[in-house]
C-alpha cells in the first residue's frame, strides 16, 4: 500500500450512497493528528500515536494471522477496525466463500484521516461489504478478526466495544490461569463439601428484604475511602450491607457491620479477610462459593450459606447439597450484586465498586492486599470513571466490569435501580452515580 | 542457550500481532533471559548490531507498540541470533 494524497473524495462518496449515517459521521470529524511513516522495513507503514498500524516488512502474512480466527468456509465475518485497510482487503480476498464482510471502524477520526491518504476503494465498495459504527455491535460475533493496534486506539463511543474485544483475545490466557488453579479450587470444592452440609443454602437469603430497603454493596476498591459517612446513614436508615470479602475488616474498623460476607476465591489470602471474632461480626453470615478456600470459610465465626455458580466444575457440589446459583464471571462482586437483587430490593447502592485504580491504589486503605496502582495496572488499560476521566485498570478488573455491565443491563430485573456512591469508579451504563455527600436524597 | 529460542521469537511475535500481550509478555520474558544464557556462555556473540535490536525490543515494549515490537523481535533481532544459535 502507498501513501497518496486525495484519495478520500470517492472513498466518502462511495460511503455517502451505500451508509449515508456513517457519511455525516464523517463529516463531523477533524483531521487526525500524530500520524508519522514508517520507512525503516520492507512497507510503508503508517505510526500513529507512535504504534505501527501494520507490519513494515510482512503486511499480508500478518493480516493472514489476524484473519486465521476466520474460517475459510465462513458465510459472515466481522472486522474489527481498519488501520491500514489490510484486513478488510484480505479477509475478501481469501475467504471465497464470504457473503458479507462486516467492518467496524474503532476510530472514525483516523480512518477518514486514512481514507485521504490509502486507496481504500476496493474494500469500501465491494458488494460483499457493510460498514457499521462500533456502537451499534450489541454482541461479538461468531467470525471475527482484529485490526489489533486499533484497540489502543480507539475512540471514545467504541471503548466497551474494545473491552469486549480485548476480553475475548485474553481468553486463552484466562483458561490457562484457571487451569493452573484448578486443583486447588477442586480441593476446596471436595472439603466444602463435607462441611457444607451444616450450612444454610443462600436461597434463605433470597427475598428477605423489607418493602422499601435498600441494599448496599460493598467493594474494596480505593473508592470507599470516601463513602463510610454515606453507608452508615444508609445503614443506620435501614439499608442492608453485603460486602466483598476483602472489604470486611476495613468496615469492621469503622464500626459497619455488614449484614453479610461474600467469598468466593480459593487462595489462602482471604484467610486474613475473614479473621475476625465472633463479637465483632455479630450477625454477619458469609455466603460462600464451594471454590472458597476451605480453611477459610470453616473458620468463620458466624452463620454460613452456601451458594454456587453454574459451572461444571460445581455440579457434584450441588448434586450432593443443594445450593441455589449466583451470577458469577470471576469477580466476588459479581454474587455480592446478584446476591443483592435476590433480596428483591428495588434499590442497590455501590460502594467502592471501582473496577480501576483511582486514588493510586488497588484497594481500599487497611485491605491486606493493598498495593501502589504502579506495580499492578496493565499497560494500556484504562476505564472512564463517572467524570469521564481515564483511569488506570487492568485486563482482569475490566473483565469484572464488562461482565456486570451486562449483567445489570440484561439479567437484573428492570425495576431494580442502581446507584454508586462516589464518583471516582468506573461508568457503569445503567448506574447513576452521586457524588458523596448527595447520596442520601438518591 | 535454548535451541527452539528462534521459534520462540516467533510464536512471542505472533501473539503481539495478534493482541495477545499477556502471553507474549511471558515468552518475550524466555526469550531475553534465553539470549542473556547464550551471552554468558559466550561473551563474543554480544555485538553492537545485537545491542541495538534489543534496545529497539525494549523501546517498543516501553511504547506498547506491539506490532513495530512484533516486527523487531522478527525481522531484526531473529536474524541477529539465528546465526549464534546454530539454526
Amino acid at each position: 500500500m502507498t501513501w497518496q494524497k486525495n484519495t478520500g473524495d470517492r472513498a466518502r462518496e462511495t460511503i455517502a450512497s451505500r451508509w449515508p449515517e456513517l457519511s455525516a459521521r464523517l463529516r463531523g470529524v477533524s483531521e487526525y493528528k500524530g500520524l508519522a511513516l514508517y520507512d525503516q522495513g520492507r512497507y510503508m507503514s503508517v505510526v500513529a500515536e507512535g504504534l505501527r498500524l501494520a507490519s513494515a516488512w510482512d503486511p499480508i502474512a500478518e493480516a493472514n494471522l489476524q484473519l486465521s480466527s476466520i474460517p475459510r468456509g465462513a458465510g459472515n465475518a466481522t472486522v474489527f477496525g481498519v488501520g491500514m485497510g489490510y484486513l478488510p482487503l484480505t479477509a475478501l480476498e481469501t475467504r471465497a466463500k464470504l457473503k458479507k464482510l462486516v467492518v467496524v471502524p474503532l476510530n472514525f477520526n483516523l480512518f477518514n484521516t486514512m481514507l485521504d491518504h490509502i486507496d481504500m476503494m476496493p474494500w469500501i465498495s465491494h458488494p460483499k461489504v457493510q460498514l457499521v459504527s462500533p456502537e451499534s455491535v450489541v454482541d461479538l460475533p461468531e467470525n471475527f478478526a482484529v485490526t489489533t493496534p486499533m484497540l489502543q486506539l480507539a475512540e471514545r463511543k467504541a471503548e466497551s466495544l474494545r473491552d469486549h474485544l480485548r476480553q475475548h483475545l485474553a481468553q486463552d490466557h484466562v483458561v490457562a490461569f484457571q487451569r493452573g488453579r484448578e486443583s486447588l479450587i477442586s480441593n476446596n470444592i471436595n472439603r466444602n463439601k463435607l462441611t457444607g452440609e451444616n450450612d444454610d443454602d443462600v436461597q434463605k437469603i433470597f427475598n428477605s428484604a423489607s418493602p422499601g430497603q435498600s441494599v448496599v454493596v460493598i467493594g474494596a476498591g480505593p473508592s470507599l475511602d470516601h463513602c463510610f459517612e454515606q453507608v452508615r446513614e444508609l445503614q443506620h436508615d435501614g439499608a442492608m450491607v453485603v460486602a466483598v470479602d476483602a472489604a470486611l475488616k476495613v468496615l469492621l474498623h469503622r464500626e459497619i457491620v455488614p449484614d453479610y460476607v461474600v467469598a468466593i476465591d480459593p487462595l489462602d489470602s482471604i484467610r486474613e479477610f475473614l479473621d475476625v471474632k465472633r463479637s465483632v461480626i455479630q450477625e454477619c453470615g458469609l455466603v460462600y462459593f464451594p471454590s472458597a478456600d476451605h480453611q477459610a470459610v470453616a473458620d468463620w465465626p458466624g452463620a454460613r450459606y452456601r451458594a454456587t455458580g453454574t459451572h461444571k466444575r460445581f455440579d457434584s457440589f450441588r448434586q450432593d447439597l443443594s445450593s441455589s446459583v449466583l451470577f458469577s464471571s470471576g469477580g466476588v462482586i459479581h454474587p455480592a450484586t446478584d446476591l443483592a437483587v435476590r433480596t428483591g430490593t428495588e434499590h442497590i447502592y455501590f460502594a467502592g465498586a471501582d473496577f480501576c485504580y483511582p486514588l493510586e491504589h488497588s484497594h481500599a486503605s487497611g485491605v491486606s492486599v493493598t498495593q501502589p496502582s504502579s506495580s499492578v495496572a496493565g499497560a494500556g488499560y484504562t476505564v472512564r470513571d463517572y467524570k469521564g476521566n481515564a483511569i488506570p485498570s487492568s485486563h482482569n478488573l475490566i473483565s469484572y466490569y464488562r461482565d456486570l455491565e451486562q449483567y445489570i443491563n440484561k439479567m437484573a430485573p428492570a425495576q431494580v435501580r442502581f446507584t454508586n456512591l462516589g464518583l471516582m469508579s468506573a461508568e457503569i451504563k445503567g448506574v447513576q452515580a452521586v457524588s458523596v455527600g448527595e447520596a442520601y436524597a438518591a | 542457550m535454548p535451541h527452539n529460542l528462534v521459534s520462540l521469537v516467533d510464536d512471542c511475535a505472533d501473539l503481539y500481532r495478534c493482541g495477545r500481550e499477556a502471553q507474549a509478555a511471558t515468552l518475550l520474558q524466555q526469550v531475553i533471559s534465553g539470549l542473556g544464557e547464550a551471552l554468558q556462555s559466550d561473551p563474543g556473540l554480544l555485538t553492537s548490531s545485537v545491542e541495538q535490536a534489543v534496545a529497539a525490543l525494549l523501546g517498543c515494549q516501553e511504547s506498547q507498540d506491539w506490532i513495530g515490537l512484533a516486527d523487531e523481535l522478527q525481522f531484526v533481532f531473529k536474524p541477529e541470533i539465528a546465526g549464534f544459535t546454530g539454526n
